[in-house]
């Protein structure tokens, strides 16, 4: 009894250990590493003063030190825009993917693989290569540009690239997949006789889908938000191209911040920031999630 | 009530040929009949049921319930409700709500609601359950929901597909025959699907049997287990003796010769097929013990060698060989088990029934 609770264990241990191994020491060890930097003084010349030192959230947040660190709206500005473009590309990769997912999930099985692999096609071609074919879209002499005008709907060139538009278009374009998945893995499961039975009750199609089909893929969609808001949220490969200087995002902010200012400290905190604001947001999230579902349980 | 007139549906197979699901069926049912589908796996049952209930389009012929053709009726609009083989409880809804779903739909006011829905549950047994989800429920207790969720709608006719399979031998008796109660009560038609045809005899006003999706015979249980319509009808309904042979006329008596040898005489009386290659049915019931070697007056008797005895009950139950080797069975009453005691495999002795006891049926060839 005892020996084989033991050899248990040691099993768990052995198929357990390789992953520890990673998330420890390429994980938690860096991770921890930058909680403590965000908590030193940044150096004049990059590096760190091993001192305790809180103005670096105080520069974010309000309390700096007047002299060298001034507290600057403009972070926590930034702050609110990534979480509004977030936001906003969860919603509308919800909107696309939805429709798709249910119709993709009631084909035959042979189908269903072919649209799960065109689903899966782009991520074949570089991320950096497809974010530049937008540019030449988007941009002032991009061929919608130069088509709208040779047409002569428009007499001087849109401004797309650069915008908070071209933004969250871009990434709703790189993460459609991750909202796609899970919705689809959602609705493939969905019992149909769930839905004849709601039809043999009398309800109509719309009825059966806010009835049955959309509580029942709540899950999908959860999951599928998460997935996508949080690489949304930290993103900076999207607005460095699509957005410039103008769209700065958190990610470009804590980018920056290591590689330009070479205020690690700070970096440091920023990153922390996110990753707080990130947790906080899917504590509700959840805890409202689970409220709504025991609502309905009454 | 229920009108079908020669509906036929085929479903293409994966090997690129159709499978006929339903063959030219016409059928009525009335409106306060229990009518049992029975057949075999894949002989179309749930077809049937499903373009009753919409979800299956025919092919040809049509459907009327209510005197309404419901051919471009879709099935949210049919004056029916289903209990679902798997019951398709909504997992995310309580008991109450599920139950309550079809009134729901129909805008049905909140008092009148939920007193619906607490009579439903009471008729079913399940009063103060409301509450609970689906998955924290028995299954015979989530197949009651089911059929709560069905009744509570108060359709003309419910459809039950094969509502009793996925329950354990007592509980499915106890259900057939609160059912059948329960169709009595109120007072609306049941087609019910089962594959079990001691459940179809048992519960049923008619039954209907079907084989590879057409109708063999249509009656009452006692018409289609006593004068089944051919062999498959006799193989599938009750157990039975199935001879083959050349039937001919002997005055008011005919004779089966088998290929064997074995001669199986029995009364012409009522029975139309009088020559010629036929299969004769006796049911296993129908024979008993000869206490000598005479044949008395309005009996016939078989010579036999006993195989093998089997104890069920109150019945005996015995495996015998004819002279030919063919095995024949028989089931007597033995309430003070004295065959139990004496009759051993190897004993010879011989079985006897009356002569209007067997029935001739087309040959199994031709059926
Ligand atoms: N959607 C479908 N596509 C293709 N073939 C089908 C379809 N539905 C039923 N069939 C075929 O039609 C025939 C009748 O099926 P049906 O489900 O009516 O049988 P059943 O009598 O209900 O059998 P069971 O007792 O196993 O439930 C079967 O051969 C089945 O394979
Ligand atoms: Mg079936």
């Amino acid at each position: 009894m005892a020996t084989a609770l033991a050899r248990k264990r040691l099993r768990l241990a052995g198929l357990l250990s390789p992953i520890s191994v990673v998330l420890g020491v390429f994980f938690l060890a860096p991770l921890s590493i930058l909680l403590v930097y965000a908590f030193l003084e940044p150096g004049l010349y990059g590096g760190v003063e091993w001192n305790f030192y809180h103005h670096n959230f105080g520069r974010i947040l309000g309390w700096a030190d007047g002299e060298y660190e001034v507290f600057d709206p403009v972070y926590l500005a930034i702050f609110a825009r990534s979480f509004r473009l977030a936001l906003t590309t969860v919603v509308i990769t919800l909107l696309l993917c939805y429709p798709a997912a249910m119709w993709v999930s009631s084909l035959p099985d042979r189908l269903k693989s072919f649209f799960l692999f065109l689903i899966t096609l782009p991520f074949f071609a570089s991320l950096v290569v497809r974010l530049f074919a937008w540019i030449l879209i988007l941009k002032p002499t991009g061929w919608i540009n130069e088509t709208l005008l040779a047409l002569g709907a428009i007499a001087q060139p849109f401004d797309m690239l650069y915008t908070e538009g071209a933004v969250v278009l871009g990434m709703v374009y790189v993460f459609v997949p991750f909202m796609f998945l899970p919705l689809y893995a959602n609705l493939e499961k969905l019992d149909r006789s769930l839905l004849e039975a709601s039809r043999d009750l009398g309800a109509g199609g719309l009825r059966t889908f806010l009835r049955v089909t959309l509580p029942l893929s709540v899950p999908g969609m959860v999951g599928g938000s998460i997935i996508v808001f949080i690489p949304s949220l930290g993103n900076f490969i999207v607005p460095d191209l699509l957005g410039g200087a103008k769209v700065l995002m958190i990610g470009n902010l804590v980018e920056q911040q290591f590689l330009q200012a070479r205020n690690w400290p700070f970096g440091s905190a920023l990153a922390w920031m996110v990753m707080a604001a990130v947790l906080i947001f899917l504590l509700v999230y959840v805890s409202v999630v689970n409220r709504a579902d025991a609502l309905q349980e009454r | 009530m229920i009108s079908i007139r020669n509906a036929s549906k085929r479903f293409p197979d994966p090997e690129g040929g159709v499978v006929h699901a339903l063959r030219s069926v016409s059928l009525d049912v009335g409106a306060r009949e229990f009518i049992t589908l029975l057949g075999p796996s894949g002989c179309g049952k749930t077809t049937l049921l499903r373009s009753i209930s919409g979800f299956e389009d025919l092919d040809e012929g049509t459907i009327a319930i209510d005197g309404r053709e419901m051919t471009h009726i879709p099935p949210n609009k049919r004056p029916v409700n289903t209990v679902f083989q798997n019951y398709a409880l909504f997992p995310h809804l309580t008991v109450g709500d599920n139950i309550g779903y079809g009134l729901d739909v129909t805008g049905c006011a909140r008092d009148e609601r939920n007193r619906r829905v607490g009579e439903a549950m009471e008729l079913v047994g399940l009063a103060g359950f409301d509450r609970r989800k689906p998955h924290q429920l028995s299954g015979g207790q989530q197949q009651r929901v089911a059929l709560a969720r069905a009744i509570v709608n108060r359709p003309s006719v419910l459809l039950l597909d094969e509502p009793l399979s996925a329950l354990d031998r007592k509980l499915r008796e106890s259900m057939q025959l609160e059912l059948k109660n329960l169709q009595h009560e109120l007072g609306i038609a049941f087609v019910f699907v089962t594959h079990d045809q001691q459940e179809a005899l048992t519960m049923s006003d008619r039954i209907v049997v079907m084989d590879h999706g057409s109708v063999q015979q249509a009656g009452p249980p006692t018409e289609v287990y006593d004068r089944p319509a051919s062999v498959f009808v006799a193989r599938f309904v009750g157990e039975g003796n199935l001879f083959e042979g050349e039937l001919e006329a002997r005055g008011d008596t005919l004779a089966l010769r088998t290929a064997g040898g074995t001669g199986i005489v029995l009364s012409a009386a009522g029975e139309t097929r009088r020559a010629g290659p036929a299969t004769v049915l006796i049911r296993p019931e129908d024979l008993e013990m000869a206490d000598d070697d005479s044949a008395a007056g309005g009996f016939a008797s078989l010579a036999v060698e006993v195989t093998q005895t089997i104890f069920v009950g109150t019945d005996f139950q015995l495996v015998a060989a004819l002279a030919d080797g063919t095995p024949i069975k028989a089931t007597i009453r033995d309430p003070s088990r004295t065959l139990a005691r004496q009759v051993q495999p190897g004993a010879h002795i011989r079985l006897r029934y009356r002569l209007d006891a067997p029935r001739v049926l087309a040959p199994a060839a031709s059926a």
